[in-house]
């Protein structure tokens, strides 16, 4: 099985109800999944950033996409859009959902708290904040979201962490079978189709991922690791661009490793809404996150860098993200210190970024290894 | 007599008394924050939005970044600082408070020479993230242990779990104070501090509510300046007292028929932080419509919670109080506290300092703005601007709105 024929696979599962979008990573999917939806995570650009009136220009692009997508009415199809009130632009997106209610789509919109901090304080308050949150979802749709429920929910969607490991591990190798641009479309894909049905189809695919030998270019240069939290898609196109030399062998981003990084223990004497706050809060954290958790972020990426040997480290810093903005002065200090390349390219969610930084990046890089 | 002699001498009249014993107080302040590692005290760095109180009980300098940040831009030094800021690195759109603070810290620049070091840093997020990433930074670079306090945004109610959640984390407030002191605290004191902070409270709001007289004696202006000693000093006798000679003379303003804009027609209301380097300007610009800015949402944030304390359970309403100010509330919510402003005050008109610094702030104005034009029926006008980074404001531009802006409301 080859990409194309994964994707040709699932293209009758994509999108279809009854359904529940979502826009940030901390939103536990396995919550909505109990009560018997889809999940999918808007994470694309819908390609209406610059019709939105209705919001402030100081919000990033990913918030304008989405708000200009419901406005456009791409989610029509849905039950309902959850917020996870991560950073300011998603506090206002709620708010602009609301606001607009006559007229967007879906018109059921939910946010809650998401702790900044990852602490037994901050994990016991969360849980109790997705308890309310999971008794408010019962209500609003008549449902009931048992234990038993909740469990099997959190197998499917551990599995679908534990499929996506196995990709990046393959990402580690010499000569990866598959590129950055690649894994884009695989996680595109098991954004947007239920998640039984991607596990089901995902795995002998990546079973034969796993026996190829030979790597997905035989030309690049330089491994290159992207960090951001939503990106622009055409990032990973020009870095792996033929002549440009590189190859994306690892995310640490919204759309990427921050998605999937770490498992919900289920054990016993542990509630099963304790064991999804303590993921949620423990997983690689987004830039938005502060204490020692956060301070982490770095830690992280000189771990990545070298269990995937990259080159250099391409910080994708969506302009008026003010976390992202925040944190860059974090990394470069500390990868400098360690000898990591790191280059920062801002831009929106789509539209053009300056490709020619890229490439100087990538020469660069040539200059420093003659 | 001549004209000009006329007019020094209400000019005169005018001016507040008790701004010269403010100035007094802020200055022995800075001096003993700037001395302590002489005498032997701890400085700590607290947002502002901050419990301060615990500070004060276990007898630790408080220090304000964010007051830091006021003060240079009312003396207009934010460009340069900013600008040193973004050659460091730092974004352009990133918050101005933090741009120039952290140049400061680098270059001990600014109209204090920079702020004096800190032991340790207390950074509470009800007023937004940034102080967060903010603090992280001056963490680091002093090497000094950061304490945060995670205040859940309140989206309808504040809930069970985020009552527990701010209490919980107060009582480790309390033993990172501790550790950082090296002294127990002295619950006695916390006592004392806590029904000083109150009183202080009060009497700030009872300052604030004397502009709801007709004409106001003071303006909105004039409590952006009075407002630092219930950020800096709440819970000490000094602000005690200052805001009762404040009010004190504010009521005999009153009884002397003396107001701060003379003829005053039109009364404004202003919401959010100010444009600290054009105060004077903005001032002057609105008095010459003989409009007079009675109120604000931003320096009645801190006494907006009053209602929430008991100062004899300090420590578990406080944290639910600070949890609840102004800017960590739902659109609705803020609605019905610029209502109450507006009703208070009976004012004709509502400015909005759209600011480029502070998200949490701007972000939803133009739906209050609609809220307020729908309910209410008061123009509004909106104004882009920043509070330090004086390269946000367009003088001509803004003139020409708020010429504009009185034109409509005089019909």
């Amino acid at each position: 099985m080859n990409l194309i024929q994964f994707k040709q696979n699932l293209e009758p599962y994509k999108n279809i109800g009854p359904a529940i979008g979502w826009f940030c990573t901390y939103m536990p999917e396995e919550i909505l999944h109990a009560a018997g939806f889809n999940t999918y995570g808007i994470r694309k650009s819908s390609g209406c950033e610059d019709e939105d009136v209705y919001l402030s220009r100081s919000l990033c692009s990913f918030v304008h996409s989405i708000f200009g997508g419901a406005l456009e009415g791409k989610y029509d199809y849905m039950d309902g859009v959850i917020i996870a009130h991560c950073c300011e632009c998603m506090r206002r997106l709620y708010d602009g959902w609301v606001e607009m209610n006559a007229i967007v789509k879906p018109q059921f919109a939910y946010q809650f708290s998401v702790p900044t901090v990852n602490t037994e304080l901050s994990v016991e308050y969360f849980s109790k904040t997705l308890n309310q949150f999971k008794e408010d979802i019962e209500k609003q749709f008549n449902k009931h979201i048992s234990d038993e429920s909740l469990i099997r929910s959190i197998k499917i969607y551990n599995k679908t962490r534990q499929l996506l490991n196995r990709l990046y591990e393959l990402r580690k190798r010499v000569k990866p079978p598959v590129s950055g641009f690649q894994v884009q479309e695989i996680l595109d894909i098991c954004m947007s189709t239920p998640k039984e049905k991607f596990n089901e189809y995902f795995e002998p695919y990546l079973q034969e991922l796993e026996m190829r030998e030979s790597g997905v270019f035989n030309d690049f240069r330089y491994r290159v690791l992207l960090y951001g939290g939503m990106y622009n898609p055409s990032i990973i196109k020009y870095i792996e661009d033929e002549g440009t030399g590189g190859i994306v062998v690892c995310e640490d981003a919204c759309q990427g490793y921050r998605y999937f990084d770490a498992q919900i223990a289920i054990e016993a004497d542990t509630e099963p809404m304790t064991a999804i706050s303590r993921r949620y809060l423990g997983k690689m954290p987004c830039a938005r996150m502060a204490g020692t958790h956060g301070e982490r972020t770095q830690d992280i990426v000189i771990r990545l860098v070298r269990e995937f040997s990259a080159d250099a480290v391409i910080y994708f810093a969506t302009k008026r993200c003010d976390n992202l903005f925040w944190e860059y002065q974090f990394m470069k200090d500390v990868l400098e210190k360690e000898n990591i390349r790191i280059k920062k390219i801002e831009g929106d969610i789509s539209g053009d970024i300056p490709q020619r930084e890229i490439r100087s990046f990538i020469e660069l890089l040539d200059f420093i290894e003659a | 007599m001549s004209d000009q002699k006329i007019k020094d001498a209400e000019k005169e009249k005018r001016k507040i008394r008790s701004v010269s014993r403010m100035k007094e107080i802020m200055t022995n302040y800075y001096i003993e924050a700037k001395t302590a590692q002489q005498t032997g005290k701890k400085v700590a760095w607290i947002t502002s939005g901050g419990p301060v109180e615990f500070l004060i009980a276990m007898d630790v300098i408080p220090v304000y970044p964010e007051n830091h940040g006021a003060m240079i831009g009312a003396s207009k030094m934010g460009i340069g600082l900013c600008e040193k800021a973004e050659e460091m690195g730092y974004s352009r759109d990133l918050c101005s408070y933090a741009r120039s603070d952290i140049a400061c810290t680098v270059t001990n620049g600014g109209p204090i020479g920079g702020l004096p070091k800190p032991d340790f840093l207390v950074c509470c997020n009800n007023i937004c993230g940034t102080v967060m990433k903010w603090y992280e930074v001056q963490a680091r670079q002093y090497n000094v242990p950061l304490f945060i306090l995670d205040t859940p945004f309140i989206h309808t109610k504040f809930s069970d779990a985020s009552r527990k959640y701010v209490i919980a984390q107060t009582y480790e407030y309390i033993e990172f104070l501790e550790k950082q002191t090296g002294r127990k605290m002295d619950y006695d004191k916390m006592l004392d501090v806590s029904r000083l902070a109150v009183k202080g409270l009060r009497l700030w709001q009872e300052v604030l509510d004397t502009a709801a007289h007709k004409p106001a004696p003071m303006t909105a202006f004039d409590a952006f300046f009075h407002l630092a000693l219930i950020v800096t000093l709440r819970g000490t006798q000094v602000a005690v007292d200052y805001y009762q000679q404040l009010a004190e003379e504010m009521k005999q303003r009153i009884s002397d028929g003396i107001a701060m804009v003379p003829n005053e027609k039109y009364r404004l209301l202003w919401d959010n932080l100010p444009v600290w380097y054009r105060t004077k300007w903005l001032s002057d610009k609105f008095a010459s419509h003989s409009a007079c800015l009675v109120g604000d949402t931003y320096t009645s944030a801190w006494s907006g919670v009053l209602d929430l304390i008991d100062e004899n359970n300090f420590i578990e309403t406080g944290a639910v109080a600070y949890s609840s100010v102004y800017i960590n509330v739902s659109l609705d919510q803020m609605f019905e506290t610029l209502k109450k402003l507006i009703q208070k005050y009976d004012v004709d008109g509502l400015i909005m300092h759209s600011n480029r610094s502070c998200k949490p702030y701007s972000l939803g104005q133009y739906d209050i703005q609609k809220m307020v034009m729908k309910e209410l029926h008061i123009p509004t006008l909106m104004l882009e601007a920043d509070m330090v980074d004086e390269r946000s404001f367009s003088e001509s531009q803004i003139e020409t709105r708020i010429d504009a802006f009185m034109e409509t409301i005089k019909k």
